[in-house]
């Protein structure tokens, strides 16, 4: 320590003790940035590590493809096992009525699969869907027949329904399909109520083992709290899947850009049938739309079916649809029939089942 | 402390202390840039703010006002008002290509088949009982062939249409369908009462006044004017015609109460009227056996429904029969086909050939043509470049 004292006190002592200073301060200095230079480092690595770590690692953040950013829509499942009550045993596959009296046929054919009151139950609410997807008179064949509806509507509530909901998500304009086929009118003097669509009934319907519609937006509204669904579906040539029976009729619950399910029509359809296991069907024969559907428009290519058809395997009623109503060869049914039943979704060799055959009127 | 801070030489490499600014006094020009800045964010916020309350109306218009009839615009080839008295018109809507789905929903694809380009849609309500009403669906369908050829498609048979020089028309029932030039009319009323078969007989007349007509495709003067065949059983096949791929711009003619047909299309040349002759018989050949050779011409039995069918290459045109019950019939319809196509001026060729090159060219289906892996405009015929050549056009 005295020779740093005698350093200090001398001129070159002096130098020497402020360039020991100086090498000091550097090296704090130098400790200082390497100190915060690290800090820096380790702060702009943290902050940007949820940017650029490989998606999957600890903090990650990184979308590449924007879906982990995408919103995540909210999904629903209708019951599991659909809305399916199985027939009594003795009861037929088909019940099949024909004649004039829309009314007693209808009654006739539901009574073929085991009557009403096996299906419906003392305060169920039921959603009855008929097909309203044209903006077109009921006469044209291409909308569902609003007196089957009617009559339809009256049988359900005599079960004892608390409430039927008449819903369909139709291809044109809601309100003018839902009036000129008489669908509105018919249901509302029945006393059923009437849910036309809106973009917020739709919800994202998973639908799992779906070859297309695992994932799509579905009518939603009518179906909250439903207990029964029953589908009422005319007899319609289909310009791209031969024909537009109940299974097709599904269809019209749908929302988004269905139309692109085109391309792939026969799977769809088969979709549609797991989609959607209804109570019953009802097969509306009365009138048969046999040429330029599904839209129709000319009175001659409509004629008089006098049939109405009631199951519970809507495959069947639609191969019976085809053949019988349709007159078409059974030979060449529609593939959508036999990738529905490939999937164990329904038979459709009609012949094989056992069918209530009633002639009224 | 470091001799720098004792010296107060500020040490410009780290601030030591975080919270104090740097330089404690700015000059008047920074103050007054920064001021310059705060007013124009400012202005920009309020900009931004008003627009967004005060939007472009243009946004939330369609062109369509739904309380009136459709502007001239809308109109399109609909013209002026065509509501009948008693009548009242409703707004004209219309549909493209990217969303005719909205409107016609699974039954768009035929139509887009006959080259649809748009639908024009109308409804008429009778001022009497609303529940009265017509629907006027009026499709572009790009050429006169195309229109007919849907229309045929739409006919049930047993009907004869009324053929004027400009297209055809018929009624049925509660319904009226008539073509006109490109435009193919369906006018469907609610039911057939005297009040709306009254209204659609007027609204023909309307529609024929409306809509300028043109004349019949050639082929028409070929199986009508001389064959004498009745021109509503002539019908256009634009693609696929007889489930063959390959087999496009294709007219036929049903000949016969059994549905025998005979049917002619244009080649660009000889060579490619022989190419696509023998893939017809080919594909002929493909559902059955060869059975007999009449005048050069091999005649295949269908092995499924019995029929027969040909082809053959006349000059620049493909011609055959299809459907036919007996080999001599066939052969003899056959034979008085190839007779006329002989007679055609070649200026008929040309037609034909414009005619399918100017829908080819609007459909983009040139790209299809390259596709088929022949670089040919015409699949199906082969091309120059199979040979050896160039595929010029």
């Amino acid at each position: 320590m005295s020779g740093d004292r005698k350093r200090v006190h001398s001129p070159a002592g002096r130098k020497d003790a402020d360039t020991a200073d100086a090498a000091r301060h550097r090296f704090e200095e130098r400790r200082a940035f390497l100190k915060r230079a690290g800090v820096a480092a380790v702060l702009a690595a943290g902050s940007t590590w949820p940017a650029l770590a490989p998606p999957g690692w600890i903090f990650s953040l990184r979308d590449p493809d924007g879906k982990r950013g995408a919103p995540k829509e909210k999904t629903f499942r209708l019951p599991e096992g659909g809305f399916i009550v199985e027939k009594p045993a003795t009861a037929a596959d088909l019940g099949v009525a024909r004649g004039t009296d829309i009314r007693a046929m209808i009654r006739s054919a539901v009574d073929g699969i085991g009557g009403i009151a096996h299906y419906i139950r003392k305060g169920d609410i039921v959603v009855v869907k008929p097909n309203v997807a044209f903006e077109r008179p009921a006469l044209l064949g291409a909308t569902t027949n609003p007196e089957v509806l009617a009559e339809l509507i009256r049988l359900v509530k005599e079960a004892g329904a608390s409430e039927v909901r008449v819903a369909d998500n139709p291809i044109e304009t809601p309100e003018n399909c839902f009036a000129r086929s008489g669908i509105r009118e018919a249901a509302l003097a029945a006393g059923a109520k009437v849910y036309l669509p809106s973009p917020a009934d739709f919800q994202v319907l998973n639908v799992p083992g779906a070859a297309l519609i695992e994932k799509w937006p579905f009518f939603r509204r009518p179906f909250k709290d439903a207990a029964k669904v029953i589908g009422v579906a005319p007899v319609k040539d289909h310009n791209l899947c031969g024909a537009s029976m109940t299974t097709k009729n599904w269809y019209g619950l749908l929302g988004g850009r269905r139309n692109q399910f085109h391309q792939k029509i026969d799977t769809i359809i088969a979709d549609l049938a797991l989609m959607l296991r209804p109570t019953f069907v009802l097969l509306d024969g009365t009138r048969v739309l046999f040429r330029s559907g599904p839209t129709g428009g000319s009175l001659s290519d409509v004629r008089p079916g006098r049939t109405v058809v009631a199951a519970v395997d809507s495959l069947a009623a639609d191969a019976f649809g085809w053949e019988d109503l349709l007159r078409r060869d059974p030979g060449r049914l529609p593939r959508y029939f036999a990738e529905t039943a490939k999937r164990g979704l329904g038979n459709p060799n009609w012949r094989e089942t056992v069918i209530r055959e009633t002639r009224i009127g | 402390m470091s001799s720098a801070r004792r010296n107060g030489n500020d040490d410009r490499v780290f601030v030591r202390n975080g919270r104090r600014p740097y330089r404690r006094s700015y000059s008047v020009a920074e103050v007054r840039w920064g001021a310059v800045v705060l007013v124009f964010l400012a202005l920009v916020f309020f900009w931004v703010a008003w627009k967004g309350g005060h939007p472009d109306p243009k946004l939330f218009t369609t062109g369509i006002d739904p309380l009136r009839p459709g502007s001239a615009a809308v109109r399109g080839p609909l013209g002026g008002s065509l509501a009948p008295a008693g009548w009242t018109e409703g707004a004209v809507s219309e549909y493209d290509t990217s969303n005719v789905y909205e409107k016609i929903d699974g039954r768009e694809d035929y139509y887009r088949a006959y080259g649809f380009e748009r639908l024009f849609f109308l409804t008429l309500t009778s001022d009497i009982d609303i529940a009265k009403t017509i629907d006027i669906e009026l499709f572009d369908l790009s050429t006169a062939a195309n229109a007919l050829g849907a229309y045929a498609g739409e006919r049930p048979g047993g009907i004869t249409p009324e053929i004027s020089s400009s297209g055809m028309a018929h009624v049925a029932r509660n319904a009226l369908f008539l073509t006109r030039g490109k435009y193919y009319a369906r006018v469907i009323g609610s039911d057939e009462s005297p009040q709306v078969l009254d209204a659609l007989a007027r609204l023909r007349t309307s529609l024929e006044g409306a809509i300028e007509g043109e004349p019949l495709p050639w082929a028409y003067a070929l199986f009508s004017g001389r064959l004498g065949i009745d021109p509503g059983k002539v019908t256009f096949l634009l693609g696929n015609a007889f489930s063959f791929d390959f087999a496009r711009y294709v007219y036929t003619a049903t000949v016969d109460d059994d549905g025998g047909r005979l049917f002619v299309s244009a080649a660009r040349d000889e060579d490619s009227a022989l190419t696509l002759a023998a893939r017809f018989n080919a594909g002929f050949l493909e559902y059955g056996k060869g059975e007999a050779v009449r005048d050069g011409v091999e005649w295949v039995r269908d092995r499924y429904i019995g029929r027969l069918a040909a082809c053959t290459a006349a000059g620049p045109w493909v011609i055959g029969m299809k459907g036919a019950v007996d080999l001599e019939r066939g052969a003899e319809e056959l034979a008085r086909l190839r007779s006329a196509v002989a007679l055609l001026p070649g200026e008929t060729h040309r037609l034909a050939l414009e005619e399918r090159r100017a829908d080819e060219s609007r459909r983009g289906a040139r790209a299809e043509g390259v596709e088929d892996g022949e670089g040919n405009l015409f699949p199906g015929e082969g091309g120059e470049t199979e040979r050896g050549g160039t595929d010029e056009r």
